[in-house]
């Protein structure tokens, strides 16, 4: 339970296969949406998924002190989550507006501005799961600061 | 080591930002002529997302009719032939929708074999049911759908319907 166990920082090496795994998902998906004509699409739920898995990333990261492990996973699932009523159309059911519990998945369409308020947001949501991937390492910083030096005399 | 881990973990979501952002940039600017100026319009997928359902206006005797979904296709002189195979070589259930196309240009000679074509070429057909209009400013590509109380509930550009005749379709099973 030490601390120090805990903020142990994921190996480097495992990073890439999840880069890879990521982005072969993500142009899967991509390319599917491209083929229905319908890229407008993609992007607004991946920014939109991919804000929520953010937030939730931030929380975490904030609880343990670090990155999260798998941090493009989380992503994938959020975008999965809000592109999951386009499965059911390529099924060949309609969308319906309770289908807003995924994600906004209707309504999302609809910000002003479009897939670039998302892009902003999903901005914002990175800047603020960095920020608090950095928790432990800023307070550990502060604190060492604020310790006063021991007294020499004595 | 802590330090490291968050500069690898900033320079790939930075990476990520400037990937998404480039092909979002690109996918905006690579548009077509025929397509909605405000692509959240086009084929939304569901009813009513432009707005309240409004009264279908008639555009044949007998279309729309009471009691019957209907399919109202808008197209162009180049599109017409293509849908036109299209519809012919699909069979349920556009064999037994009710349905017609509105067309802009010289009229196709295989017209009115599967559906009734009207000539819209002054668009008060497209503008009776308020197609939005595409990016070149001319004549909509796409359909609406009327629902068997003779409200209009969906309608949308698309430039490839004739492609899509499964979406239609699961458009025209949706609309009540």
């Amino acid at each position: 339970m030490g601390g120090d166990t805990v903020s142990q920082p994921p190996k480097p090496s495992s990073a890439l296969p999840g880069i890879l795994a990521f982005a072969a998902v993500e142009i899967a998906l991509y390319l599917t949406y491209f083929a229905h004509e319908a890229r407008f699409h993609w992007f607004t739920h991946f920014y939109v998924g991919g804000s929520v898995a953010l937030l939730i990333m931030a929380a975490v990261a904030r609880r343990i002190g670090r990155p999260v492990p798998w941090p493009l996973l989380w992503p994938l699932l959020g975008h999965i989550l809000a592109m999951f009523p386009d499965f059911l159309f390529q099924a060949g059911i309609a969308h319906r507006r309770w289908m807003d519990i995924f994600l906004a998945h209707l309504s999302s369409h609809f910000i002003p501005g479009r897939n670039w308020t998302w892009y902003a947001i999903w901005l914002t949501c990175i800047a603020i799961y960095l920020s608090s991937s950095n928790t432990r390492e800023r307070t550990e910083r502060e604190l060492s600061a604020d310790t006063p030096a021991l007294p020499l005399t004595g | 080591m802590r330090s490291r881990v968050l500069f690898r973990s900033l320079a790939l979501w930075l990476g990520l930002a400037i990937v998404l952002g480039g092909a979002q940039w690109f996918a905006s600017h690579d548009r077509r002529p025929l397509d909605d100026p405000d692509l959240a319009f086009q084929r939304p997928g569901f009813l009513d997302a432009h707005g309240p359902p409004f009264p279908a206006p008639p555009v044949a005797p007998g279309l729309p009719k009471l009691g019957e979904r209907f399919i109202l296709f808008f197209v162009r002189e180049e599109q017409a032939t293509a849908l036109h195979d299209a519809l012919m070589n699909r069979t349920h259930p556009f064999d037994t929708v009710s349905m017609a196309i509105a067309f802009v240009g010289p009229k196709p000679g295989h017209q009115d074999v599967v559906a009734p074509f009207l000539d819209d070429a002054g668009g008060e057909i497209a503008a009776s049911y308020r197609m939005r209009r595409p990016r070149d400013g001319g004549p909509p590509v796409g359909y609406a759908i009327v629902d068997s109380t003779g409200f209009v509930r969906y309608r949308t550009l698309d430039p490839t319907v004739w492609k899509r005749l499964d979406e239609v379709q699961t458009m025209w099973v949706a609309t009540p």
